[in-house]
């Protein structure tokens, strides 16, 4: 077997290898989380941890309302949803979050006061509370059964329900409305997850239609699945776009239909080896990452372009000859753009570092295919089509020109201008322009609010302590200080409120004991009935409850806890952050201002790509004048956010990202021009011409996505890349006519 | 012979007609239940609780007062406890002093509870179809009508259980039994 098969074997192996890696660990592996999209905080590891814990906290509740029709229709619908959602194996109705969280207080009954009933009992008042209760069993219709007249004779367990539960929590909703909550066990934003719930959905509406039923949801999932079909509908869009463009592109340039096959299959071959990479070191891949993927089809057949270009000419070469002819500037170009892509390793964000290896990867398999499988598949059948030879009169013309030194100085002048504007220019960091919500959703989660209070909680104060009775007794002094500010309306759950201190514990007993169960035997002698005994009974020990569990943590040996709250508490900014005891935190804003962080690194960053990317010219040409090879992505790169803020976009960390791809790839075009100046290098200019074009169509479709990230560094991919290369000619120096490349001719 | 069996017979017809005019009387005393029309009341009531481990009910004694947006439930034996019930939440006066504001878990279960016993004595058993199942039964002769009412919501159903209202022209009786055995009766008298 010769080099050339084992290589080209060797590649196919690779390719069925990862096909069979993809097929099989695909589902389930797609996230559709936005916040995948955001950085993470790595200065503030307990923070980033919080932040999680919140955001999972907020996005696994699921609330549903069912109106219309009869009562007995909405309650028979209702416990067919239930049924149905509870069948997955992904729903668990709050039922059981209130019967266990029934069970905790019912076991701390004894030991646990709320902060009105512990004032009234420090001012001595336990008689009056006592006396309440007595009442209570009075009361038509009430609660008290014999149950509790054994069991809890004070009614103590009703008292804390009352002021445990948050106010704005109805705890009997609409009597016109049947409502189905509860919490999904895995991430909200798994597509088979919101696949499996809509499915459940769509089917219940089918039976339900003839009812006269309406349904509204509230929760991440549906947001998700939302953004999820979005992102779905853009990709095909986009990636038949992109696929088609391909193809007429490739049969108007070699006017065979062979090229196009090879095209189609270099891209799902580099497609699969890089997504088979990313899902083997990350687990998952980010919907947004397989957007972007869409685009890379423009960038990928780059090289199997610049390879067929070369048997354009009437110069009959072999196939060796071929290769060796673009394997140096091909390589080189690889290099960079894969160096481009790591770049973005070195950002916290999850969804970019697995573009990072998807683009490198499926980059790097599109190289080794160019090199090992296309010269096997091409089998010299290419002909100059008609776009070949327009694009040859035309813009290959106009590449092969080398600028006046009065152009050139004019060109820089503008780079310059646009430049400073680039720099002056807007910035948009605010998260909560990411993507529009669905106005359908927005107005079922407004209805579902206005029946049962249900409401997701964004912001919440994080508590740290240096041990876990710390941590809660922190929380404590928290609450205590929003009670005092008239803030604590705002709190939705605080699990110290279930679950206090051992020092609030003790105070707790301490009053309960000595103010309010010595008044016991005479209550029970008042009713005629009851266990005077009944608190001194032995109590099970019961967990608590999983959603207050949720809200505590512990991170590199701190121990935090999270208090979620409703909206602003509007308190001063000395309650707001407490020096190592708690802070407020707006996850929309903290995301905002480390997004703002990351837009100003990433361009610091882009300089050190640029810096990078001229010594390895220098390491490789081994001459000062090959660092004019990166003064045309230099131009770009400081003109183009000033043309897509001229578009009314202005420039953000994804634009910065977009352009650390404009590195890579722009700098192609340069090097073939540094490398092939003169009459033999005509076909290749018409090959970066052919590639800079699928570049711009593919990534550039990006433009027309909903979702600002997706289209802010689309746009600008396809601005830096358009800019790149008509100002490659720059490489060729600064002359009148002539060519300047002569001496750099391979 | 002929005329004495003749007599007897018509003596028979007219004793039938007259106890039919009697039953139809006593009939029309009692409307079914779906037409009762009340808008408002004033009645006294009688409440006892029956629990298990208790060795004579818990009795206490009042007076009901129904309108269309508020209801007054004034207990006055053996405490003085005025609730009082309205679409804003409810308030409670204890020996006559100022009302004060019940806790919102006691606000949001209570005003369910009240609303259903205002539509229930009111007789406006559309209303109570939002919260229970109504199962009524016509008047038999000179019978009292019965309701059945179960909630449809599980929790208010484990509190509550299954609840039997009688009435003739009103209600006059609210039974309630618990799941786990326990009862309660409310009567109530001297309609003004």
């Amino acid at each position: 077997m010769t080099r050339k098969h084992l290589s080209a074997s060797l590649a196919l192996v690779l390719f069925i290898v990862a096909g069979v890696f993809v097929a099989t660990h695909i589902r389930g592996a797609i996230d559709t989380d936005i916040l995948s999209l955001l950085p993470g905080d790595a200065q503030d590891p307990v923070l980033a941890d919080a932040l999680h814990r919140a955001s999972a906290a907020a996005s696994d509740r699921v609330a549903f309302a069912i109106e219309g029709g009869t009562p007995e229709a909405r309650r028979t619908a209702a416990g067919d949803l239930t049924k149905r959602l509870v069948a997955t194996g992904l729903f668990q109705p709050s039922s059981a979050d209130a019967e266990s969280l029934w069970k905790w207080i019912f076991a701390h009954r004894a030991t646990l006061l709320c902060a009105k009933d512990r004032a009234r009992l420090e001012a001595g008042q336990g008689a009056a509370i006592a006396q309440e209760s007595l009442l209570q069993w009075y009361a038509p219709m009430g609660i008290g059964g014999s149950r509790l007249l054994d069991a809890d004779p004070l009614l103590l367990t009703n008292r804390l329900l009352g002021c445990l539960v948050p106010s704005n929590v109805r705890l009997m909703p609409d009597p016109s409305a049947e409502i189905v909550s509860g919490s999904i066990g895995v991430s909200a934003y798994r597509l088979d997850v919101q696949d499996r719930i809509g499915a459940v959905l769509q089917d219940w509406r089918a039976r339900t239609a003839r009812e006269g039923l309406t349904l509204s949801r509230a929760g991440a999932v549906f947001h998700a699945a939302y953004g999820a079909e979005q992102a779905r509908k853009e990709m095909s869009v986009i990636g038949s776009i992109a696929t088609a463009a391909v193809l007429l592109l490739y049969w108007l340039m070699f006017r065979s239909l062979r090229a196009p096959l090879i095209a189609v299959t270099m891209v799902l071959y580099s497609l699969t080896i890089g997504l088979a990479l990313t899902l083997l070191i990350f687990g998952s891949v980010h919907a947004m990452g397989l957007v972007f993927g869409a685009a890379l089809i423009g960038m990928v057949v780059d090289y199997t372009t610049y390879y067929l270009v070369t048997g354009l000419g009437d110069e009959k070469r072999t196939r060796e000859e071929r290769a060796t002819h673009i394997m140096k500037p091909l390589t080189l170009g690889m290099l960079t753009s894969v160096g481009a892509f790591a770049a973005l390793l070195f950002f916290p964000v999850p969804a970019f570092r697995q573009i990072a290896i998807f683009g490198g990867a499926g980059l790097a398999a599109a190289w080794f295919a160019t090199f090992s499988l296309t010269p096997l598949f091409e089998g010299g059948a290419m002909r100059k089509g008609p776009g070949a030879t327009w694009i040859e009169q035309t813009a290959g013309r106009f590449l092969s020109r080398s600028p006046r030194p009065r152009t050139a100085w004019f060109v820089l002048a503008v780079g310059v201008v646009l430049g400073a504007a680039s720099i002056m220019g807007d910035t948009i960091d605010n998260v909560r322009s990411f993507q529009a919500p669905s106005p359908q959703l927005a107005r079922e989660e407004a209805r579902i609010k206005a029946l049962t209070g249900f409401a997701t909680s964004g912001s919440f104060f994080l508590v740290r302590g240096a041990s876990s009775e710390d941590a809660i007794s922190n929380e404590e002094r928290l609450l205590a200080t929003l009670e005092r500010e008239g803030a604590v309306e705002n709190v939705l759950w605080a699990a110290s409120r279930l679950d206090p201190s051992m020092a609030s514990k003790g105070g707790d007993v301490h009053l309960i004991d000595g103010r309010l169960l010595p008044l016991l035997p005479k209550f029970v002698e008042q009713l005629g009935a009851g266990n005077a005994k009944a608190y001194a009974m032995p109590v099970k020990a019961v967990p608590l409850p999983s959603f207050a569990a949720s809200l505590r943590g512990q991170t590199r040996g701190i121990h935090w806890s999270i208090v979620p709250v409703i909206g602003n508490p509007g308190i001063g900014k000395r309650t707001l952050a407490s020096e190592g005891s708690w802070q407020f935190v707006d996850p929309a804003q903290r995301y905002s201002d480390l997004l703002g962080k990351y837009r100003r690194l990433a361009t610091y960053g882009l300089v050190g790509a640029v810096l990078s990317t001229g010594l390895m010219l220098l390491v490789v040409y081994r001459q000062l004048s090959a660092l004019k090879i990166i003064l045309p992505t230099v131009i770009a790169l400081i003109a183009t956010p000033a043309v897509t803020m001229l578009l009314g976009l202005p420039f953000s960390f994804f634009s910065a990202m977009g352009l650390f791809l404009v590195v890579g790839a722009g700098v192609d075009y340069a090097i073939f021009q540094w490398e092939h100046p003169r009459e033999g290098g005509t076909w290749t200019r018409v090959g970066i011409v052919l590639a800079a074009l699928m570049t711009c169509i593919s990534v550039g479709l990006l433009g027309l996505s909903s979702v600002l990230p997706v289209k802010s560094f689309g746009l600008t991919v396809a601005i830096g890349i358009l800019l790149s290369l008509v100002l490659s000619p720059l490489v060729r120096g600064w002359r009148y006519g002539a060519s300047s490349g002569e001496d750099h001719e391979r | 012979m002929g005329n004495a069996a003749d007599l007897a017979r018509k003596a028979g017809a007219l004793s039938a007609l007259i106890v039919g005019v009697l039953v139809a009387t006593e009939v029309a005393a009692c409307p079914a239940p779906d037409q009762l029309h009340v808008t408002s009341l004033d009645r006294a009531f009688t409440q006892e609780k029956f629990m298990s481990g208790m060795s004579k009910p818990l009795k206490s004694e009042g007076r009901l007062l129904a309108s269309a947006d508020e209801v007054v439930w004034h207990m006055t034996k053996p405490f003085d406890v005025k609730t009082t019930i309205t679409g804003k939440g409810i308030s409670q006066s204890v020996d006559g002093k100022p009302a004060e504001r019940a806790g919102p878990e006691s606000t949001e279960v209570g005003a369910s509870i009240a609303k259903a016993m205002a539509a229930l004595m009111r007789g406006q058993w559309s209303e109570l179809k939002t919260m229970f199942t109504v199962k009524p039964s016509a008047p038999v002769g000179a019978e009292d009508w019965q309701v059945l009412l179960t909630p449809l919501d599980q929790r208010l159903q484990s509190v509550l259980g299954t609840i039997v209202v009688r009435g003739c022209e009103d209600v006059s009786l609210v039974e309630i039994t618990r799941p786990d055995g326990d009862r309660e009766t409310i009567v109530f008298s001297e309609s003004r």
